[in-house]
């Protein structure tokens, strides 16, 4: 079914297929349609043998601060039967867990809760050595509970560190992050690009993955 | 937070946010949506421990 995209932009060239969360103006907070969208350009390009990576990143000023609190509402009519996944945040890193292509993350600016959850879920993730990366939610909106950073962090940084970072509120620029695990590089904004194109480019270089892989 | 850091240790990604999606619930408290309300209002939040 062809969908309207109207809050990620789809890009794809030389098997590298580029998710660009694309509210600038919400300095990319996430809404229901955007986790939609997401969904189900990735769901789309599972089976499809032209796409050999996912590169997501966010246009404008920087990556993701997490949800628009605003704009959590009902789900769009056109995805109610489109979805494999349920279209939520759990959902979302489970179509990227699951997807049988490397994903790679770009964090410029700032990658916050929620919005640091869907760089965790990706399988690579490069960040901007000045980006900042920041779980804020637990001291300053009291939120005891949380889903995804509470599994990914503990085993990108370790117990002791993510205890740190996600009840301390601790944050991290992209070089503190490179250097604790928490991204896979970090990269100065004049190379940022050329990283990744670098390791976008070279996945894309090898066979296609059997079923089993 | 502290529970399900520990206990997602031991949890697959699927089993982990199976989890923690009551716990979610569990925290429609008070301290809550006064974090969410300071944020919206762009204030400091008043915690209070309901």
């Amino acid at each position: 079914m062809q969908i309207d995209y109207r809050e990620v932009l789809h890009q794809q060239s030389d098997g590298v297929l580029t998710l660009s969360l694309n509210r600038p103006e919400k300095r990319n907070a996430m809404t229901t349609r955007t986790v939609a969208e997401l969904l189900h350009a990735l769901e789309q390009c599972a089976g499809d043998a032209s796409v050999r990576v996912v590169v997501l990143r966010g246009a404008g000023k920087g990556f993701c601060p997490g949800d628009d609190l605003n704009g959590m509402g009902e789900l769009p009519s056109e995805f109610s039967s489109v979805l494999d996944h349920a279209a939520n945040h759990a959902g979302l890193q489970s179509c990227l867990r699951e997807l049988p292509k490397p994903t790679i993350a770009v964090i410029h600016g700032y990658a916050f809760g929620v919005g640091l959850d869907l760089a965790m879920a990706c399988d690579f993730r490069i960040a901007e050595e000045s980006a900042q990366l920041h779980n804020q939610r637990v001291l300053e909106r009291g939120m005891h509970a949380l889903t995804g950073c509470a599994w990914f962090q503990p085993r990108a940084l370790g117990v002791t560190r993510a205890m740190e970072f996600l009840i301390l509120g601790k944050p991290y620029n992209g070089r503190e992050a490179a250097d604790a695990g928490m991204v896979t590089c970090a990269a100065t904004a004049d190379a940022l690009e050329d990283t990744v194109n670098d390791m976008a480019h070279r996945p894309s270089q090898v066979p296609p993955p059997r079923p089993s892989d | 937070m502290k529970r399900q850091i520990y206990t997602g240790l031991n949890l697959d990604h699927e089993a982990f946010m199976a989890f923690a999606a009551p716990l979610m619930q569990e925290v429609e408290i008070k301290d809550r949506q006064e974090g969410i309300r300071a944020f919206l209002e762009k204030r400091a939040p008043n915690f209070t421990g309901e």
